[in-house]
Protein backbone atom coordinates (compact mmCIF):
# COMPACT_ATOMS: atom_id res chain seq x y z
CA UNK A 1 0.00 0.00 0.00
CA UNK A 2 2.54 2.66 0.70
CA UNK A 3 3.87 2.28 -2.74
CA UNK A 4 0.50 2.69 -4.35
CA UNK A 5 -0.31 5.83 -1.60
CA UNK A 6 3.03 7.38 -2.76
CA UNK A 7 2.30 7.05 -6.54
CA UNK A 8 -1.00 8.43 -5.74
CA UNK A 9 0.01 11.74 -4.11
CA UNK A 10 2.94 11.95 -6.33
CA UNK A 11 0.60 11.77 -9.49
CA UNK A 12 -1.70 14.25 -8.29
CA UNK A 13 0.60 16.95 -6.68
CA UNK A 14 2.75 16.79 -9.80
CA UNK A 15 -0.67 17.19 -12.71
CA UNK A 16 -2.07 19.93 -10.48
CA UNK A 17 0.79 21.93 -9.55
CA UNK A 18 1.41 21.38 -13.55
CA UNK A 19 -1.68 23.14 -14.39
CA UNK A 20 -1.21 25.99 -11.89
CA UNK A 21 2.08 26.59 -12.57
CA UNK A 22 2.40 26.39 -16.04
CA UNK A 23 -0.02 29.45 -16.71
CA UNK A 24 1.21 31.14 -13.51
CA UNK A 25 4.88 31.15 -15.03
CA UNK A 26 3.70 31.92 -18.43
CA UNK A 27 2.02 34.88 -17.48
CA UNK A 28 4.88 36.27 -15.21
CA UNK A 29 7.21 35.78 -18.30
CA UNK A 30 5.41 37.52 -20.66
CA UNK A 31 3.56 40.27 -18.58
CA UNK A 32 6.17 42.27 -16.31
CA UNK A 33 3.63 43.17 -13.70
CA UNK A 34 4.42 45.63 -10.57
CA UNK A 35 2.99 42.45 -8.08
CA UNK A 36 4.95 39.40 -10.27
CA UNK A 37 7.20 39.59 -7.78
CA UNK A 38 5.17 39.11 -4.96
CA UNK A 39 3.22 36.17 -6.42
CA UNK A 40 6.80 34.40 -7.40
CA UNK A 41 7.60 35.27 -4.05
CA UNK A 42 4.51 33.25 -2.15
CA UNK A 43 5.20 30.44 -4.87
CA UNK A 44 8.67 29.85 -3.67
CA UNK A 45 8.36 30.10 -0.34
CA UNK A 46 7.79 26.73 0.41
CA UNK A 47 11.20 26.33 -1.04
CA UNK A 48 13.14 28.33 1.98
CA UNK A 49 10.75 26.57 4.56
CA UNK A 50 11.19 23.45 6.48
CA UNK A 51 8.39 21.13 5.20
CA UNK A 52 7.27 20.83 8.94
CA UNK A 53 6.37 24.65 8.91
CA UNK A 54 4.04 23.94 5.91
CA UNK A 55 2.66 21.27 7.57
CA UNK A 56 1.87 22.95 10.59
CA UNK A 57 0.30 25.94 8.90
CA UNK A 58 -1.66 23.61 6.85
CA UNK A 59 -2.84 22.02 10.14
CA UNK A 60 -3.36 25.53 11.21
CA UNK A 61 -5.67 26.25 8.11
CA UNK A 62 -7.41 23.02 7.28
CA UNK A 63 -7.68 21.78 11.18
CA UNK A 64 -11.24 21.57 13.03
CA UNK A 65 -10.60 25.27 13.73
CA UNK A 66 -9.56 26.61 10.80
CA UNK A 67 -10.84 28.29 8.23
CA UNK A 68 -10.15 26.13 5.40
CA UNK A 69 -11.27 23.16 8.21
CA UNK A 70 -14.22 24.89 8.84
CA UNK A 71 -15.53 25.72 5.43
CA UNK A 72 -14.69 22.11 4.13
CA UNK A 73 -17.05 20.68 7.33
CA UNK A 74 -19.84 22.32 5.91
CA UNK A 75 -19.29 19.29 3.09
CA UNK A 76 -20.50 16.20 4.95
CA UNK A 77 -18.03 17.27 7.61
CA UNK A 78 -15.16 16.14 5.50
CA UNK A 79 -11.89 16.97 6.73
CA UNK A 80 -8.69 16.52 4.96
CA UNK A 81 -6.86 15.80 8.18
CA UNK A 82 -5.45 12.37 8.41
CA UNK A 83 -6.11 11.83 4.80
CA UNK A 84 -4.94 10.57 1.16
CA UNK A 85 -6.15 14.07 0.22
CA UNK A 86 -4.71 15.90 2.74
CA UNK A 87 -1.17 14.25 1.72
CA UNK A 88 -1.92 15.29 -1.79
CA UNK A 89 -2.40 19.00 -0.62
CA UNK A 90 0.65 19.03 1.35
CA UNK A 91 2.71 18.05 -1.23
CA UNK A 92 1.29 20.64 -3.62
CA UNK A 93 2.43 22.80 -1.23
CA UNK A 94 5.65 21.63 -1.24
CA UNK A 95 6.64 20.56 -4.50
CA UNK A 96 5.08 23.58 -6.25
CA UNK A 97 8.91 25.78 -6.13
CA UNK A 98 10.23 23.24 -8.16
CA UNK A 99 7.34 22.70 -10.43
CA UNK A 100 7.73 26.59 -11.25
CA UNK A 101 10.93 26.83 -11.47
CA UNK A 102 11.69 24.19 -13.89
CA UNK A 103 8.34 25.28 -15.96
CA UNK A 104 9.50 29.02 -15.87
CA UNK A 105 13.05 27.80 -17.56
CA UNK A 106 11.09 25.55 -19.95
CA UNK A 107 9.62 28.37 -20.98
CA UNK A 108 12.33 31.06 -21.12
CA UNK A 109 14.21 28.89 -23.08
CA UNK A 110 11.82 29.53 -26.33
CA UNK A 111 13.23 31.67 -28.29
CA UNK A 112 11.12 35.42 -28.18
CA UNK A 113 11.09 36.40 -31.63
CA UNK A 114 8.98 33.15 -32.56
CA UNK A 115 6.68 34.26 -29.94
CA UNK A 116 6.50 37.60 -31.32
CA UNK A 117 5.99 36.03 -34.33
CA UNK A 118 3.04 34.20 -33.54
CA UNK A 119 1.94 37.45 -31.82
CA UNK A 120 1.85 39.26 -35.75
CA UNK A 121 0.48 36.77 -37.34
CA UNK A 122 -2.46 37.07 -34.77
CA UNK A 123 -2.40 34.45 -32.44
CA UNK A 124 -3.86 35.16 -28.90
CA UNK A 125 -1.57 34.60 -25.86
CA UNK A 126 -3.32 31.11 -25.36
CA UNK A 127 -2.72 29.83 -28.77
CA UNK A 128 1.11 30.85 -28.99
CA UNK A 129 1.19 28.88 -25.63
CA UNK A 130 -0.69 25.48 -27.70
CA UNK A 131 0.73 25.90 -30.57
CA UNK A 132 4.34 27.39 -30.50
CA UNK A 133 5.30 27.58 -27.02
CA UNK A 134 4.80 24.27 -25.61
CA UNK A 135 5.77 22.46 -28.66
CA UNK A 136 8.96 24.02 -28.48
CA UNK A 137 9.51 23.44 -24.52
CA UNK A 138 8.10 20.07 -24.16
CA UNK A 139 11.19 18.36 -23.17
CA UNK A 140 11.55 21.25 -20.62
CA UNK A 141 8.29 20.66 -19.36
CA UNK A 142 8.70 17.12 -18.87
CA UNK A 143 11.61 16.97 -17.20
CA UNK A 144 10.24 19.69 -14.99
CA UNK A 145 7.55 17.09 -14.51
CA UNK A 146 9.63 14.19 -13.62
CA UNK A 147 11.82 16.25 -11.02
CA UNK A 148 8.37 17.57 -9.54
CA UNK A 149 6.90 14.03 -9.67
CA UNK A 150 10.58 12.62 -7.76
CA UNK A 151 10.29 15.12 -4.99
CA UNK A 152 7.05 14.47 -4.41
CA UNK A 153 7.41 10.22 -4.31
CA UNK A 154 9.87 11.66 -1.25
CA UNK A 155 7.62 13.92 0.42
CA UNK A 156 7.42 12.83 3.88
CA UNK A 157 7.08 15.95 6.58
CA UNK A 158 4.25 18.13 5.89
CA UNK A 159 2.70 15.07 4.33
CA UNK A 160 3.34 13.20 7.88
CA UNK A 161 2.04 16.63 9.70
CA UNK A 162 -0.94 16.59 7.96
CA UNK A 163 -1.84 12.80 7.16
CA UNK A 164 0.05 10.95 9.83
CA UNK A 165 0.99 7.40 9.38
CA UNK A 166 -1.91 5.44 9.23
CA UNK A 167 -1.34 1.94 7.97
CA UNK A 168 -3.09 0.97 4.77
CA UNK A 169 -4.87 4.41 4.93
CA UNK A 170 -2.03 7.65 4.52
CA UNK A 171 0.85 5.24 5.10
CA UNK A 172 3.95 6.66 1.83
CA UNK A 173 7.11 5.04 1.16
CA UNK A 174 8.90 7.98 3.33
CA UNK A 175 6.89 7.45 6.23
CA UNK A 176 6.57 3.72 5.95
CA UNK A 177 10.43 3.96 5.66
CA UNK A 178 10.72 5.90 8.94
CA UNK A 179 8.09 3.64 11.20
CA UNK A 180 9.95 0.92 9.40
CA UNK A 181 12.99 1.82 11.09
CA UNK A 182 11.46 3.03 14.32
CA UNK A 183 9.40 -0.45 14.34
CA UNK A 184 13.04 -2.46 13.74
CA UNK A 185 11.67 -3.62 10.36
CA UNK A 186 14.90 -2.95 8.47
CA UNK A 187 14.25 -5.01 5.47
CA UNK A 188 10.87 -3.67 4.63
CA UNK A 189 12.86 -0.28 4.86
CA UNK A 190 15.47 -1.32 3.24
CA UNK A 191 12.92 -2.80 0.09
CA UNK A 192 10.84 0.17 0.00
CA UNK A 193 13.81 2.52 -0.38
CA UNK A 194 15.14 0.40 -3.20
CA UNK A 195 11.88 0.63 -4.34
CA UNK A 196 12.17 4.57 -4.42
CA UNK A 197 15.51 4.46 -5.93
CA UNK A 198 15.02 2.44 -8.89
CA UNK A 199 12.18 5.10 -10.07
CA UNK A 200 14.39 7.99 -9.54
CA UNK A 201 16.83 6.23 -11.48
CA UNK A 202 14.80 5.64 -14.28
CA UNK A 203 13.41 9.15 -13.62
CA UNK A 204 16.98 10.68 -13.74
CA UNK A 205 17.66 8.26 -17.03
CA UNK A 206 14.58 9.96 -18.83
CA UNK A 207 15.57 13.61 -17.71
CA UNK A 208 19.26 12.51 -19.21
CA UNK A 209 17.69 11.39 -22.43
CA UNK A 210 15.73 14.36 -22.72
CA UNK A 211 18.85 16.90 -22.13
CA UNK A 212 20.38 14.97 -25.05
CA UNK A 213 17.08 15.54 -27.03
CA UNK A 214 17.29 19.75 -26.15
CA UNK A 215 21.05 19.78 -27.36
CA UNK A 216 20.61 18.13 -30.28
CA UNK A 217 17.53 20.29 -30.95
CA UNK A 218 20.25 23.57 -30.44
CA UNK A 219 22.75 22.36 -32.22
CA UNK A 220 19.90 21.62 -35.25
CA UNK A 221 18.96 25.59 -35.32
CA UNK B 1 -1.04 54.10 -48.92
CA UNK B 2 0.25 56.53 -46.47
CA UNK B 3 2.67 55.43 -43.22
CA UNK B 4 3.05 58.41 -41.28
CA UNK B 5 5.83 57.87 -38.43
CA UNK B 6 6.88 60.15 -35.26
CA UNK B 7 8.49 58.39 -32.77
CA UNK B 8 11.32 59.18 -29.97
CA UNK B 9 12.21 56.35 -27.76
CA UNK B 10 15.05 55.61 -25.23
CA UNK B 11 17.60 53.16 -26.16
CA UNK B 12 19.81 52.19 -22.86
CA UNK B 13 22.49 55.68 -23.55
CA UNK B 14 20.78 56.45 -26.97
CA UNK B 15 18.17 57.59 -28.41
CA UNK B 16 15.64 57.28 -31.06
CA UNK B 17 13.83 59.87 -32.92
CA UNK B 18 12.50 59.17 -36.60
CA UNK B 19 10.24 61.52 -38.47
CA UNK B 20 8.57 60.15 -41.86
CA UNK B 21 5.93 60.26 -44.14
CA UNK B 22 6.07 57.12 -46.87
CA UNK B 23 3.93 57.15 -49.47
CA UNK B 24 5.64 55.18 -52.01
CA UNK B 25 5.22 51.55 -52.16
CA UNK B 26 8.98 50.02 -50.82
CA UNK B 27 11.36 52.02 -48.75
CA UNK B 28 14.92 51.08 -47.65
CA UNK B 29 16.10 52.06 -43.69
CA UNK B 30 19.94 51.99 -43.32
CA UNK B 31 22.75 52.85 -40.53
CA UNK B 32 25.18 51.71 -38.51
CA UNK B 33 25.11 48.58 -36.23
CA UNK B 34 23.16 49.31 -32.73
CA UNK B 35 21.43 52.42 -34.28
CA UNK B 36 18.15 51.38 -33.35
CA UNK B 37 16.57 49.84 -37.48
CA UNK B 38 15.54 46.94 -35.58
CA UNK B 39 13.85 48.70 -32.72
CA UNK B 40 12.24 51.11 -35.22
CA UNK B 41 10.67 48.30 -37.08
CA UNK B 42 9.83 46.66 -33.77
CA UNK B 43 7.71 49.94 -32.61
CA UNK B 44 5.58 50.26 -36.28
CA UNK B 45 4.94 46.57 -35.54
CA UNK B 46 3.63 47.26 -32.04
CA UNK B 47 6.26 44.90 -30.27
CA UNK B 48 7.78 47.86 -28.75
CA UNK B 49 6.57 50.89 -27.32
CA UNK B 50 7.88 54.55 -27.84
CA UNK B 51 7.78 56.93 -24.97
CA UNK B 52 6.88 59.54 -27.58
CA UNK B 53 5.21 59.78 -30.94
CA UNK B 54 2.32 59.00 -33.30
CA UNK B 55 2.28 56.28 -36.12
CA UNK B 56 -0.46 56.57 -38.03
CA UNK B 57 -1.30 54.45 -41.34
CA UNK B 58 -3.72 55.03 -44.01
CA UNK B 59 -5.44 57.56 -41.31
CA UNK B 60 -6.11 54.68 -39.02
CA UNK B 61 -4.05 55.73 -35.57
CA UNK B 62 -1.60 52.29 -34.65
CA UNK B 63 0.31 54.73 -31.57
CA UNK B 64 -0.26 57.53 -29.77
CA UNK B 65 1.07 57.99 -26.94
CA UNK B 66 -0.59 61.24 -26.00
CA UNK B 67 -4.15 59.42 -26.72
CA UNK B 68 -2.58 55.93 -25.04
CA UNK B 69 -3.80 54.59 -28.27
CA UNK B 70 -1.49 51.54 -28.83
CA UNK B 71 -2.95 48.77 -31.56
CA UNK B 72 -1.62 44.87 -30.77
CA UNK B 73 0.54 43.52 -33.18
CA UNK B 74 -2.01 41.60 -34.76
CA UNK B 75 -4.80 44.28 -35.55
CA UNK B 76 -1.98 46.23 -37.74
CA UNK B 77 -2.72 44.08 -40.50
CA UNK B 78 1.13 43.73 -41.03
CA UNK B 79 3.59 41.20 -42.00
CA UNK B 80 7.59 40.94 -40.20
CA UNK B 81 10.33 38.90 -41.54
CA UNK B 82 12.69 38.57 -38.48
CA UNK B 83 16.28 38.89 -38.33
CA UNK B 84 16.76 35.18 -37.37
CA UNK B 85 13.30 34.49 -39.71
CA UNK B 86 11.57 33.32 -36.76
CA UNK B 87 10.48 30.37 -38.49
CA UNK B 88 8.62 27.76 -35.69
CA UNK B 89 11.23 24.87 -35.81
CA UNK B 90 8.69 22.11 -34.80
CA UNK B 91 6.38 22.55 -37.97
CA UNK B 92 7.02 21.80 -41.53
CA UNK B 93 7.94 24.41 -44.46
CA UNK B 94 3.94 24.63 -45.32
CA UNK B 95 2.70 24.50 -42.02
CA UNK B 96 4.44 27.76 -41.18
CA UNK B 97 3.16 29.11 -43.85
CA UNK B 98 -0.59 28.58 -43.15
CA UNK B 99 0.31 28.98 -39.28
CA UNK B 100 -2.90 31.70 -39.60
CA UNK B 101 -5.31 29.22 -40.90
CA UNK B 102 -4.10 27.40 -37.18
CA UNK B 103 -5.78 30.26 -35.43
CA UNK B 104 -9.12 30.89 -34.61
CA UNK B 105 -9.62 34.38 -33.65
CA UNK B 106 -7.98 35.27 -36.96
CA UNK B 107 -8.99 38.84 -38.50
CA UNK B 108 -7.20 38.24 -41.90
CA UNK B 109 -8.46 35.69 -44.63
CA UNK B 110 -6.16 33.75 -46.39
CA UNK B 111 -6.73 33.49 -50.12
CA UNK B 112 -5.75 29.93 -51.11
CA UNK B 113 -5.30 31.03 -54.91
CA UNK B 114 -2.55 33.79 -53.72
CA UNK B 115 -0.89 31.29 -50.97
CA UNK B 116 -0.35 28.86 -53.82
CA UNK B 117 0.64 31.66 -56.29
CA UNK B 118 3.15 32.81 -53.84
CA UNK B 119 4.56 28.97 -53.08
CA UNK B 120 5.11 28.78 -56.70
CA UNK B 121 6.66 32.51 -57.28
CA UNK B 122 9.09 31.73 -54.56
CA UNK B 123 9.77 28.13 -55.92
CA UNK B 124 8.71 26.47 -52.63
CA UNK B 125 6.66 23.62 -53.94
CA UNK B 126 9.41 20.88 -53.56
CA UNK B 127 10.32 21.55 -50.08
CA UNK B 128 7.10 22.24 -48.26
CA UNK B 129 6.94 19.07 -46.29
CA UNK B 130 10.02 19.28 -45.05
CA UNK B 131 10.23 20.48 -41.56
CA UNK B 132 11.90 23.96 -41.82
CA UNK B 133 15.00 22.99 -39.42
CA UNK B 134 16.19 20.24 -42.60
CA UNK B 135 15.53 23.23 -44.96
CA UNK B 136 19.06 25.06 -46.61
CA UNK B 137 19.59 28.95 -45.21
CA UNK B 138 18.17 30.14 -48.63
CA UNK B 139 14.70 27.72 -48.96
CA UNK B 140 14.32 29.63 -45.00
CA UNK B 141 14.52 32.89 -46.03
CA UNK B 142 11.90 32.14 -48.89
CA UNK B 143 9.29 30.24 -46.38
CA UNK B 144 9.89 33.07 -44.04
CA UNK B 145 9.06 35.95 -46.89
CA UNK B 146 5.67 33.67 -48.23
CA UNK B 147 5.23 33.12 -44.18
CA UNK B 148 5.16 36.94 -43.52
CA UNK B 149 3.45 37.73 -47.17
CA UNK B 150 1.16 34.98 -47.16
CA UNK B 151 -1.90 37.20 -45.56
CA UNK B 152 -1.48 40.33 -48.18
CA UNK B 153 -0.71 43.06 -45.07
CA UNK B 154 -0.63 46.26 -46.01
CA UNK B 155 2.73 46.72 -44.58
CA UNK B 156 5.78 44.56 -44.52
CA UNK B 157 8.70 44.72 -42.49
CA UNK B 158 11.67 42.98 -43.48
CA UNK B 159 14.60 43.13 -41.57
CA UNK B 160 17.89 42.00 -42.71
CA UNK B 161 16.30 39.72 -44.98
CA UNK B 162 19.56 38.44 -46.94
CA UNK B 163 22.13 38.08 -44.07
CA UNK B 164 23.58 34.49 -43.94
CA UNK B 165 23.37 34.21 -47.44
CA UNK B 166 26.47 33.67 -49.81
CA UNK B 167 26.53 35.84 -52.33
CA UNK B 168 25.57 33.72 -55.20
CA UNK B 169 22.06 32.68 -53.15
CA UNK B 170 21.76 36.48 -51.77
CA UNK B 171 21.29 37.56 -55.40
CA UNK B 172 18.80 34.53 -56.19
CA UNK B 173 16.95 35.80 -52.91
CA UNK B 174 16.75 39.23 -54.25
CA UNK B 175 15.38 38.56 -57.55
CA UNK B 176 12.60 35.78 -56.07
CA UNK B 177 11.68 38.54 -53.61
CA UNK B 178 11.68 41.78 -56.27
CA UNK B 179 9.57 39.53 -58.44
CA UNK B 180 7.54 38.41 -55.48
CA UNK B 181 6.83 42.08 -53.90
CA UNK B 182 5.98 43.25 -57.91
CA UNK B 183 3.22 41.11 -57.67
CA UNK B 184 2.15 42.61 -54.44
CA UNK B 185 1.58 46.17 -55.46
CA UNK B 186 -1.24 46.95 -52.23
CA UNK B 187 2.09 46.40 -49.96
CA UNK B 188 3.82 48.71 -48.61
CA UNK B 189 7.50 48.16 -47.68
CA UNK B 190 10.23 48.14 -45.69
CA UNK B 191 13.36 46.57 -45.88
CA UNK B 192 16.61 46.78 -43.12
CA UNK B 193 19.65 46.30 -44.43
CA UNK B 194 22.91 47.20 -44.02
CA UNK B 195 23.75 46.77 -47.14
CA UNK B 196 23.25 49.77 -49.61
CA UNK B 197 23.25 47.61 -52.81
CA UNK B 198 20.49 45.61 -51.09
CA UNK B 199 18.28 48.13 -50.71
CA UNK B 200 19.28 49.75 -53.89
CA UNK B 201 18.36 46.80 -55.48
CA UNK B 202 14.78 47.15 -54.49
CA UNK B 203 14.29 51.50 -54.25
CA UNK B 204 15.98 54.41 -54.13
CA UNK B 205 13.83 55.62 -51.72
CA UNK B 206 16.53 55.72 -48.54
CA UNK B 207 15.99 56.31 -45.21
CA UNK B 208 18.50 57.00 -42.78
CA UNK B 209 19.20 56.50 -39.04
CA UNK B 210 22.48 58.45 -37.79
CA UNK B 211 24.09 58.58 -34.71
Amino acid sequence: MPIIHSLIIAISATLITFLVALPVAYFLIRRHTHFGWVLESLLLLPLVLPPTVVGLFLLQLFGKFGFGGRFLALFHNYSLIFTLSGAVLATIIVVLPIMYQALKAALLSVDSNLIEAATVMGATPFETLRLVVIPNAYQGLIIGLLLTFCRGLGEFGASLMVAGYIEGKTDTIATSIYFSIQGGDTSTALLLSGVNILIGVCALLLIHLLNQQIERKKQQL
Amino acid sequence: MTLAIAIHKQMNARQLNFTATLTEQIYGLMGPSGVGKTTLLRIIAGLTTAETGRITCQEQVWFDAAQKINLPPKTRRLGFMFQDLALFPHLTAQANIEFYRRLKAQPRQVDTEFEQQLITELELEAYLTRPVTQLSGGQRQRVALCRALISRPQLLLLDEPFTGLDDQLRQRAIDLTKNVLAKTPGTQVIIVSHRRDEITAFTDNILALER
